[in-house]
């Protein structure tokens, strides 16, 4: 039964190596003629203007908090939605209360002002 | 596998009581408008908590009575994910009494430190955090366990670090964070190993299919070091105990109360059912690793404790070491030679290891959260949990003082009161299987902790008060609210109450224990 894994073993054991070997080879067999504008940070890209450090709102990850929870609640009604032609009334009451305490989380989050953008 | 319908409902009636009640909270908060803020106390959500959390008890004796008669091998109904069963049931009551007792003594503490706009979320989240315990003991499908598991963690995080304005518990909510949320990805990852070999969620199942198949025992002892790590974050053992000191020390304190007693409670129910009915084959593999952790987490905790100064934190070292005595219940289950194994039932013997821990860890919870409610206590009126502040208390309020006294005695294990009780079980159950060093470390180490915990007493008893310069002062008499003084009543009547060696209580827990090694065998 565990023989049956060990592909994976295999898999992981090359997925280990190939890299490891061509960084190595570039490292070996590479000319090495390094400037100023090669070592800097952003070799190929337009010059930086300010910091790499931005501060986000912290509301942003509010907002992000919010979204997840109702993005998770329609992966859960989809399924039901699915399956609703075989529901019973008891599954159809338990989606109900579902639904409610996710609208009364809404409610909450709009009572407490977290959609407010300040 | 039952069909799923209204009368499955039964089988999780006071969980549904404790969501009904918290939303309830929700809602009451939501519809006052900002000027009531200002005058809300907070007394009304309390009341509303402790009312759902009185019905819930209801409800979880309701069940006991209904699902297994406590003398007798009760039937054992198994809804679609939970158990409900004689053990189920002793741990719910445990659970469920622990949260009403901190909620009553713990609320107007709650109520004067919490910020303004957030009394009734507190109380909300204190009914989930119950429930989520509630389900946690009873869950037998690993996704159940998980997600209940960490549905106790995050809402415990979140009460852990819930006095905004205060550095201190913003650092226990968040070190508790970091700590819970590495500990539980590792452990579910032991789960997933369980699940990948055996092909099945349900603990039975995964017991009957490790049991088909011999390859399987290459898994076990990894995934066993991996629950550990998440089981034994939540019971504080050794090397998964930093987070607790300073989670303890700076969380509220009615949160501290709960945290060392009750979600501990819970963690050592998970664990037993995992390790008796999903691992029951493979105690060869788990003996060991818990034999160890007992000795290191009883000893660590106990030398950290001798040093603390503030007793606050010396609770949380001493809590870390308790847990290492009730591990102790927990490997005595099985018996040292395997060649007695199979020749012996372990279930009818008097001390099997399991009802040790079991009568453990309700009398701890009694003495714990007395104990945390006099350092509230302390607290609120000094403002201070320095040995200090606890001087010349015996003059100042000798109630309070020979409450404190009875519940570190029963914390040191002095015969008459419950600490002694679980503590008779639970060594006795390692003598009886033949674990002799385990034994000994535990005698050891109790040894050790009476140094730290009459220390304290020394304090109470026999030094005068002092000023926060350490000059001496005219005893100040010290007053506490009636709800208090209530809790505290309860909390040293049924300390002293185990410790006269109730039959019937005892005989409960014998049934809880005999039902899980039963299955096993």
């Amino acid at each position: 039964m565990l023989q049956g894994y060990a592909f994976v073993l295999i898999l992981s054991g090359i997925a280990f190596i190939l890299p490891v070997a061509a960084t190595f080879m570039g490292y070996l067999l590479g000319p090495r003629k390094p400037d100023a504008i090669k070592g800097d940070t952003y070799e190929s890209g337009v010059e930086t203007i300010g910091d790499a450090w931005v501060q986000f709102r912290a509301q942003y990850y509010l907002i992000g908090l919010i979204f997840l929870i109702f993005d998770v609640e329609v992966i859960f009604l989809f399924p039901i939605a699915l399956a609703y032609r075989n529901l019973s009334l008891f599954g159809v009451a338990a989606t109900i209360t579902f639904v409610l305490i996710l609208i009364l989380g809404l409610l909450l989050e709009w009572r407490k002002g977290s959609l407010e953008w300040q | 596998m039952s069909e799923i319908g209204i009368g499955s409902l039964g089988s999780i009636l006071p969980e549904i009581i404790l969501i009904v009640g918290g939303l309830l909270i929700l809602l009451l908060d939501m519809i006052q408008n900002s000027t009531t803020y200002q005058r809300e106390s907070g007394r009304g959500f309390m009341a509303v908590a402790v009312l759902f959390l009185v019905v819930s008890l209801v409800g979880a004796l309701l069940q006991m009575l209904s699902f297994g008669s406590p003398t007798s091998q009760g039937p054992h109904v198994a809804a679609y994910l939970v158990d409900i069963d004689p053990f189920t049931s002793f741990m719910k009551m445990t659970i469920y009494i622990g949260m009403t007792l901190v909620a009553i003594a713990g609320g107007s503490y709650m109520n004067r430190y919490s910020p303004r706009m957030g009394r009734g979320e507190f109380w909300s989240l204190f009914l989930f955090t119950s429930m989520a315990m509630g389900m946690v003991v009873s869950a037998n499908n690993l996704i159940l366990l998980f997600l209940s598991f960490e549905f106790l963690s995050i809402s415990s995080y979140i009460l852990a670090g819930y006095l905004r304005n205060n550095v201190r518990s913003s650092e226990a909510g968040l070190k508790y964070f970091l700590y819970g949320s590495v500990a539980s990805s590792v452990m579910l990852y032991g789960m997933s190993l369980l699940y990948g070999v055996s092909g099945s969620l349900n603990l039975t199942e995964i017991a009957q299919a490790m049991a088909a198949n011999t390859d399987f025992s290459i898994v076990a002892l990894p995934a066993v070091l991996m629950l550990m790590v998440g089981l034994g974050f939540k019971m504080t053992l050794a090397p998964f105990f930093q987070w607790a000191p300073d989670t303890y020390d700076g969380a509220p304190t009615p949160v501290t109360a709960y945290l060392s007693t009750a979600s501990k409670a819970a963690g050592f129910a998970v664990t037993a059912r995992l390790l008796l009915i999903g691992l029951g084959a493979f105690s060869v593999e788990w003996v060991p690793v818990l034999s160890g952790l007992a000795i290191l987490t009883m000893t660590v905790g106990n030398l950290m404790a001798l040093r603390q100064n503030s007793v606050k934190r010396m609770l949380a070292y001493s809590s870390v070491a308790q847990a290492g005595y009730m591990l102790m219940g927990l490997v005595s289950v099985v018996s040292a030679s395997q060649a007695e194994l199979s020749q012996i039932d372990l279930a009818s013997l008097g001390m099997n290891g399991l009802n040790g821990l079991l009568i453990y860890l309700f009398a701890y919870l009694f003495t714990n959260i007395g104990a945390f409610m006099v350092v509230m206590a302390i607290e609120e009126d000094s403002g201070s949990h320095d040995i200090s502040a606890y001087r010349g208390l015996m003059q100042r309020s000798p109630g309070l003082a020979l409450a404190m006294l009875i519940f570190l005695l029963s914390l040191t294990g002095i015969p008459l009161t419950g600490g002694f009780m679980g503590k008779f079980y639970v060594f006795g159950a390692a003598v009886q299987h033949q674990y002799f060093f385990l034994a000994a470390a535990g005698f050891i180490n109790a040894g050790i902790a009476a140094g730290y915990y009459l220390r304290v007493v020394a304090a109470m008893l026999y030094e005068p008060a002092v000023d926060a310069n350490g000059a001496e002062i005219a005893p100040k008499p010290l007053n506490m609210g009636m709800a208090l003084q209530l809790t505290l009543a309860i909390c040293v009547l049924v300390t002293l109450w185990i410790g006269i060696y109730p039959p019937n209580f005892i005989d409960l827990a014998n049934d809880a224990s005999r039902h899980l090694l039963a299955l096993r065998f």
